[in-house]
């Protein structure tokens, strides 16, 4: 067994039982990197000395209190959206050039804390906002074997599409379960994102980050279970509500003694057209704070005030952030509020519609897709955890896995259900 | 010849009192080190996440409550998006669609009477940080202010004159003052007064176009800017033009108002629901318990001065305008039982001492206890007023009791025995019927003559010893049952 291949919990028990030490297992992911990605096409900042201190902190605590948490000495990438303290987080923006935090993000506090070893910061589209799975580099380091998970986010879909993409599991939580602060969001409908190779890992990552976060006034109060516990549980007497072109895959389901339905969403031609909405809307007012004026870039060529601001937003803005501001403006002036009261009365309804399904169903299931489909933007638009799973082997060709859905907080089916297809399927586990 | 009407809203601004800032932890006390209070969140750093201050909502619902409000049990914030760099995020966090209080009132006392002023709203807020402008055209943030809670006041168009405006404000600032909410300290920022003016012919329906007027930071200010914009807006129509809607600037120096920007430059704010933050939602329970903490009211205070102690409608006023000095003046009546008395010396000697020493009554340290007792003093004639006055001096200084001032005062003054003598001679002459009461039996009198000695020698006899000789004088007169004859 190669190093790569393994999972969260593999690597927790070698390093419990000192097969391998923290330090070791870093340089070998930091040589791999420095070899495979030496353009940092990937990697936007590797922390080397930071990776491997953090790791010499881990075998002294290992010596004192043994293994503390899934995440101690698990090397790990971060999405360069995430703050990180006195580290550049750019955010894949020009308007964010040498942006230093003076703060770490929740998520980035809970994985130092926990000993956690993050390798540096990884490559993104403009605020995430080209779902482009190319440009996904979170999902890309876990897929070419550079960190065991990666910490991404959901936009558009994005978690969805570029865990298909590269063949990978990728988990969007619930709405609140995990604490958005320090993540540079678009909008409130984007949300921090787990990639792995495999949904156990999924699962010990959530367990770990996951929690109220006083920073966070929307994350919930809930108790977070260890999900791993659920992996196990199997599907019998689980019912699961399929969409069209999924058959195949139900019949997996079906066979371990889970009832399986097929449904349909009425709504679901109204998905992109409302998130379009809501999210220029939101984009165009919360990209406002990058104005050249506090941090960022800065054009030297404003004269005046409003030259200042124009010139700065207009050279550092890619295509991406431009489009969605102008959208966002126009749909928020008083002459077309009534496009954006229709998407919020919209989204409810869509949302409404996911719940009533969720009453007569423990888990959706959705065929996998590379690309952006509607069905990648239900979980933003409804705050339901989604699951991507991949198939187990590999080596098919044209065969993209699938995607699970659950209510609110579920995320405990979406595990016991991924977690078999991915076995029965042929996958690792 | 024509006669126009003036109508007039207020919008006015006010910091709360909170210790911390609206949305972080950051201290929202005033200082003048720029960008001292200040963290990623309140400077719009990235991926920071608003968290709302609940002392701030309390604050907004105490002043809704002592401005007889609707406390809504379902409120929530908006965005109102433009750009400044005072304004760190982009956008200020405001209340627009769904205010926390609505449809209250406040009565004021205009020289016609009582009138009431409508409340349309008052909702919460962020303040925004300040810019300063360098000679040399470079500018300066200081991001201090930038997310202090803020309520903003917006009243009906109700009032009609410059001086009623003056009054609303004045009291309003007095209101508020009361319910601890702000310390309304218009020289540092924490009141503002923004006018809403507009003329009409007397007896139209139809309200006149209307400009706002802003930088007004006194009540003065208040007062001759809508003197000036009021005239200025006759003028036009008596000329046969319109007034133009637009925001105006109030230049105090040279007396008038200038535009700011008119109806077009006015901008889209393009509000919508605040997405980073949960709704405020209020129970009952916990309105009727920021209820319990709202002390008794001005002008509740002012109609039981009036009506249980008889004050002139001044003084009840004037006590009333500030808790602490209703405070202090209900604690001195507790101990004296001399409401009249009591307000006199509170409206005259308290207030004049303070001006004096440029401090407010909570920084005089001074104890209404002390006041009654000097009050009671003089009410039993053991002192004149202008030795009390010169006894209350002291005790401003010493916060030392009354009956201590005057035995330390008095035995470094008049202790000689013999001018002592010649005074009790004097004072027992003048008095043949006291003397007479005396001597039959009424022995009450001696007080009475203690007063006379004490106002002989403006106070400063020295008690225990002016007792002394009188007691003596008296029992020798006694003795001899030898009435002091007239003449």
């Amino acid at each position: 067994m190669t190093l790569s291949n393994m999972s969260v919990k593999q690597i927790g028990d070698k390093l419990k039982k000192k097969e391998i030490s923290a330090v070791e297992l870093t340089k070998v992911y930091l040589g791999r990197i420095k070899k495979e990605d030496p353009k940092k096409e990937c990697f936007v900042t590797l922390w080397e000395a930071k990776a491997l201190r953090q790791a010499g902190t881990f075998q002294k605590k290992q010596d004192k209190n043994g293994l503390l948490s899934f995440l101690a000495g698990i090397p790990c990438g971060l999405q360069d959206h995430i703050c990180t303290e006195n580290l550049s987080t750019e955010a894949g923006s020009v308007i964010l050039k040498n942006f230093i935090p003076p703060y770490n993000a929740t998520v980035v506090e809970k994985i130092l804390d926990r000993l956690g070893i993050p390798l540096g910061k990884l490559r993104m589209s403009e605020f995430g906002m080209n779902p482009d799975p190319i440009q996904c580099g979170a999902a890309q380091s876990v897929s070419k074997g550079w960190t065991v998970y990666s910490l991404g986010s959901d936009v558009f879909g994005s978690v969805s599409i570029a865990s298909v993409f590269w063949n990978i599991a990728g988990l969007r939580p619930t709405h609140g379960l995990v604490s958005r602060y320090g993540l540079i969001a678009s909008s409130s409908l984007d949300q921090i994102g787990i990639f792995a190779n495999r949904v156990e890992d999924c699962a010990a990552v959530l367990s770990e980050i996951a929690g109220q976060d006083p920073r966070d006034p929307l994350s919930a109060s809930f108790t977070v279970p260890d999900y791993t516990t659920y992996l196990r549980k199997g599907v019998r007497g689980l019912k699961i509500g399929f969409l069209a072109g999924a058959e195949d895959d139900a019949k997996v389901f079906e066979k371990q003694g889970a009832e399986v339905k097929e449904v349909t969403l009425s709504l679901l031609s109204y998905i992109r057209p409302i998130y379009d909405i809501l999210f220029s809307a939101e984009a165009s007012s919360a990209l406002g704070r990058y104005d050249g004026i506090k941090y960022g870039y800065r054009s030297s060529h404003g004269n005046n005030l409003s030259e200042l601001y124009t010139r700065s937003r207009g050279e550092a803005f890619g295509s991406e952030a431009k489009k969605y501001v102008l959208a966002g403006t126009h749909i928020l002036s008083s002459e077309q509020r009534e496009i954006y009261n229709k998407a919020l009365k919209g989204r409810y309804l869509i949302a409404k519609e996911s719940e009533d399904l969720f009453t007569h169903f423990d888990v959706l299931l959705m065929k996998g897709n590379p690309k952006e489909d509607d069905l990648c933007l239900l979980p933003a638009l409804t705050g339901m955890p989604a699951l991507t799973v991949p198939k187990g082997s590999r080596s098919e060709n044209g065969f993209y896995g699938i995607r699970l859905m659950a209510n609110r907080f579920q995320e405990g089916l979406l595990f016991q259900a991924g977690h078999l297809y991915r076995s029965e399927t042929g996958g690792a586990t | 010849m024509k006669e126009f009407e003036t109508i007039i809203g207020l919008e006015i601004h006010v910091e709360l009192a909170t210790s911390t800032k609206l949305f972080c932890s950051c201290s929202a006390r005033f200082t003048r080190e720029p960008n001292r209070n200040c963290c990623p969140l309140c400077m719009g750093m990235p991926g920071t996440l608003p968290v709302l201050n609940r002392k701030a909502v309390e604050y907004a619902v105490r002043v809704g409550l002592a401005l007889s409000c609707r406390i809504e049990r379902f409120s929530r914030f908006d965005r109102k998006n433009y750009f400044y760099p005072d304004l760190p995020k982009g956008y200020q966090i405001t209340q627009y669609e769904y205010p926390l209080c609505k449809e209250g009132y406040f009565d004021i006392d205009t020289p016609q009477g009582i009138k009431r002023i409508g409340i349309a709203e008052i909702h919460l807020e962020e303040d925004a940080g300040k810019l300063i402008h360098l000679e040399d055209g470079f500018s300066l943030i200081d991001y201090n202010r930038a997310g202090i809670p803020l309520i903003e006041i917006v009243t009906e168009p109700d009032l009609r004159s410059a001086e009623e405006a003056k009054i609303f404000s004045e009291d309003l600032r007095n209101l508020i003052m009361y319910t601890r909410a702000s310390d309304c300290k218009m020289q540092e920022g924490s009141m503002r007064v923004d006018v809403n003016l507009s003329v009409r012919e007397k007896g139209t329906p139809d309200f006149g176009t209307r400009t706002e007027i802003k930088n007004l930071n006194s009540f003065r200010s208040v007062a001759r800017a809508i003197q000036y914009e009021s005239e200025r807006q006759i003028r036009l129509l008596k000329s046969g033009k319109n007034v133009l809607q637009e925001t105006r600037r109030w230049d105090e120096a040279k007396g008038e108002s200038v535009p700011m920007r008119n109806k077009e430059d006015i901008s889209d704010y393009r509000y919508f629901k605040e997405p980073d933050l949960p709704a405020i939602i209020l129970s009952l329970e916990e309105i009727e318990s920021v209820r319990k903490t709202l002390p008794s009211l001005p002008r509740e205070r002012m109609e039981r001065y009036r009506r249980e102690w008889n004050l002139p409608w001044n003084d009840a006023k004037l006590i009333a305008s500030s808790r602490a000095l209703a405070d202090f003046y209900e604690k001195t009546v507790q101990y004296c039982r001399l409401p009249k008395e009591a307000s006199h010396w509170v409206t005259g000697e308290v207030l004049k001492k303070l001006n004096e020493k440029k401090l407010v009554l909570e920084e005089s340290d001074m104890d209404p206890k002390f006041l009654g007792k000097l009050i009671l003093l003089v009410k039993e004639e053991r002192l004149t007023g202008s030795v009390a006055k010169k006894i209350f001096d002291i005790m401003f200084d010493t916060k030392e009791d009354p009956e201590k001032i005057i035995a330390s005062y008095g035995r470094i003054t008049v202790k000689d025995a013999g001018q002592l003598d010649q005074v009790i001679e004097k004072v027992l002459k003048e008095n043949p019927k006291a003397v007479a009461d005396y001597l039959g039996g009424k022995k009450k009198t001696f007080g009475y003559f203690m007063g006379e000695i004490m106002k002989e020698t403006n106070g400063r006899a020295d008690t225990a010893l002016a007792k002394k000789i009188l007691e003596k004088r008296l029992a020798f007169l006694y003795n001899n049952n030898n009435p002091i004859k007239e003449g």
